[in-house]
């Protein structure tokens, strides 16, 4: 069995009407945990628990194999890092990262490290500014030497980079991969952004009302979510409810609203059962109605082998994408490089043909609740 | 703070700035006439009478005094008011605000129950250690500390406001216990208000009359001498003492706000 850096036992927690229910769950030594949720389903609160902000009303905590459920916070060993990271504003660079030392032992191997620490993080030239006047690359770099002067067993990240442009974000995100991936910390990081959750992820755990969705690896999570729940969060912008026709060759045949039928490249669905089909945008592709067969255009350039017959009913700029919205019997998005969509003269109204590979259609079960 | 002056705000402009000169004047005219009618001899000459000094200093004294025990006592409650819900805190906060709607004369004869001769705190105090509070400085002070407790309490309670809670937090993960970082993040950040707080607790006392004139006619503080004069020897007296009085009293705020200032700006960048 690994060694965990952090084991959580059937943790819950009431606070006012929230409740974090029964949740458990491990990070290994080294390993990035990415809780990913939307606002309110528990995210912070189960930071602030692993934390020692709040005390659990049961379940255990463990860090580096010690019971910490009722070890008061300073003693805990825990790296918090908010958004904005919470530089103390009335001390220097220099000052923020004494007091994460002067919490811990004190000691010439303290010193040298946290020296070390310093230069590796490039902070030499900036030790006495205020943090008012840092960028946020610098910020960043500050609050974690500071952390780490601290000498942490594990990073909490709570949704640090979410009040930041997404140029600035795209880029502190890579380097704090870059830096987290060379301490071999672990952390947890939470977030309700599906990109970063994707890049900094070793394992994702999806968290909806205080309890875990879904716990896996990003690819699991991202190509086959558990519900219709994750599926929408990690950006399946396409859940479409159908039902199983039957089995045809290496693939099921699911029946959509509007008498389409489509092709999946699953298998072990029952003729008959309800299902919800899950397609990426990004897996949509789009042709015109009278080119030839063969000659769709798809952001990844293979060819279709599910073909819809659709009116483009809105177009918009989506960042470097456009994403347009389709009717083909039941609402259908596509995410089209500005290439494609020039190639292909799309307007307002236009009838086409959207096309799906049987591999990128996800199939799974639907259940009562969800109706 | 602030901005440019208005440049397309029309009458508005204009009738806001004569109501603001109106009540400037209102406030500078009576003082400047007051100081008119003394010149330096004829202050020279009231300094000189006896007991005139001796009440300045003692005010300012027990200003000090006052603004240093509010400090203790008011910190901690500002924290706890600022920081936690508890029950009761909304009567709390009224019981805070509430001696500003307490006329001072009645303040002095409530004061008088519980810490004049025969008060429920004063009398068994007495008898234990001798220290009396009728007709002293301690009872001065008592008096102060009373009516200038809510400008302590509110100004310092606005201060640790203005302490993002993220910071204590983060403080404490990293290894700091709770007095660690009260001392060492909570309070420097909130030393603008604290210090506004000080700042206010001196000025409220040194111009309180009303209380202290109950609970301590003597020794006689300066308001209180200021009025003895008046009584006694007439306004040409008593107005030579007040200007001397607000002369030396005026200095020493505006230095004290100059310190304040100094130290406030230095270092607090995030605001």
């Amino acid at each position: 069995m690994s060694f965990s850096a952090l084991v959580i036992e059937g943790v819950s927690l009431r606070l006012g009407s929230f409740a974090l229910r029964d949740l458990s769950i491990s990070v290994g030594s080294g390993e990035i945990l990415v809780i990913l949720g939307p606002s309110g389903a528990g995210k912070t609160v189960l930071l602030e628990t692993i934390a020692g902000f709040n005390v659990p009303d049961a379940g255990k905590i463990l860090i580096g194999g010690r019971d910490v459920t009722r070890e008061v916070l300073e003693r805990r060993r825990v790296a918090f890092m908010f958004q904005d990271y919470a530089l103390f504003p009335h001390m220097t660079v220099r000052g923020n990262i004494a007091f994460g030392l002067a919490g811990t032992k004190k000691g010439n191997d303290a010193e040298s490290r946290v020296r070390n620490l310093q230069s590796k993080l490039g902070l030499d030239a900036i030790l006495d500014r205020k943090p008012a006047g840092l960028s946020g690359g610098e910020k960043q770099r500050v609050a974690l030497a500071r952390a780490l002067a601290a000498d942490p067993e594990l990073f909490l990240f709570d949704e640090p980079l979410s009040a930041l442009d997404s140029n600035t974000r795209d880029s502190l995100r890579d380097d704090l991969k870059a830096i987290l991936g060379e301490l071999g910390i672990p952390a947890i990081y939470v977030t309700h952004d599906q990109t970063e959750a994707q890049v900094l992820a070793d394992r994702l755990a999806v968290i909806r009302e205080g309890s875990f969705v879904q716990v896996g690896t990003p690819a699991g999570i991202f190509n086959s979510p558990a519900d219709e729940f994750v599926a929408r969060f990690v950006g399946m912008e396409n859940v479409i409810e159908g039902s199983v026709v039957g089995a045809k060759g290496c693939g099921t045949m699911i029946d959509l609203p509007a008498a389409r039928r489509i092709a999946a490249a699953l298998d072990g669905f029952r003729a008959g059962s309800p299902v919800f089909a899950c397609i990426r945008p990004e897996d949509v592709s789009i042709s015109r109605q009278d080119s030839p067969r063969g000659t769709a255009i798809s952001a990844d350039g293979s060819y279709p082998s599910n073909r819809l017959e659709a009116c483009v009913t809105t177009i918009e700029a989506y960042g470097p994408m456009l994403k347009i919205e389709m009717d083909c019997g039941f609402p259908l998005v596509s995410y089209l490089t500005k290439q494609a969509f020039f190639g292909l003269g799309l307007r307002t109204g236009d009838s086409v043909i959207a096309g799906l590979r049987a591999e990128s259609v996800h199939l799974m079960k639907r259940c009562a609740k969800f109706h | 703070m602030g901005g440019p002056f208005p440049r397309r705000q029309g009458g508005l402009t204009f009738v806001f700035s004569a109501a603001g000169g109106l009540l400037l004047a209102f406030v500078l005219i009576p003082l400047l006439r007051m100081y008119a009618t003394h010149g330096p001899e004829d202050l020279l000459r009231v300094a000189a009478s006896p007991d005139v000094m001796p009440a300045v200093w003692l005010s300012l004294e027990s200003a000090f005094v006052t603004a240093a025990v509010a400090g203790l006592l008011g910190v901690p409650l500002a924290y706890m008011l600022s920081r936690w819900g508890f029950p009761g805190k909304r009567i709390v906060e009224a019981l805070v605000d509430l001696p500003l709607a307490i006329p001072h004369t009645v303040v002095g004869i409530a004061l008088l129950f519980v810490f004049g001769r025969s008060g429920i705190i004063g009398a068994p105090i007495e008898r234990l250690t001798g220290f009396k509070f009728w007709g002293t400085a301690g009872g001065i002070v008592i008096c102060m500390l009373f009516v200038s407790l809510p400008h302590m309490v509110n100004s310092a309670r606005i201060g640790f406001e203005s302490v993002d809670p993220r910071l204590e937090k983060v403080a404490r993960t990293l290894g700091h216990g709770p007095w660690s970082v009260f001392g060492r993040v909570t309070l420097p950040l909130a030393r603008h208000g604290i210090l506004t707080g000080l700042m206010l607790t001196y000025a409220r006392s040194i111009s309180e009359f009303g209380a202290v004139v109950i609970l301590a006619y003597y020794p006689m503080t300066a308001p209180v001498k200021i009025y003895d004069l008046f009584l006694q020897s007439g306004l040409d007296e008593s107005s030579a003492m007040a200007v001397i009085f607000m002369t030396i009293a005026l200095a020493l705020f505006i230095a004290l706000r100059w310190v304040a200032r100094i130290s406030g700006t230095n270092g607090s960048a995030s605001r």
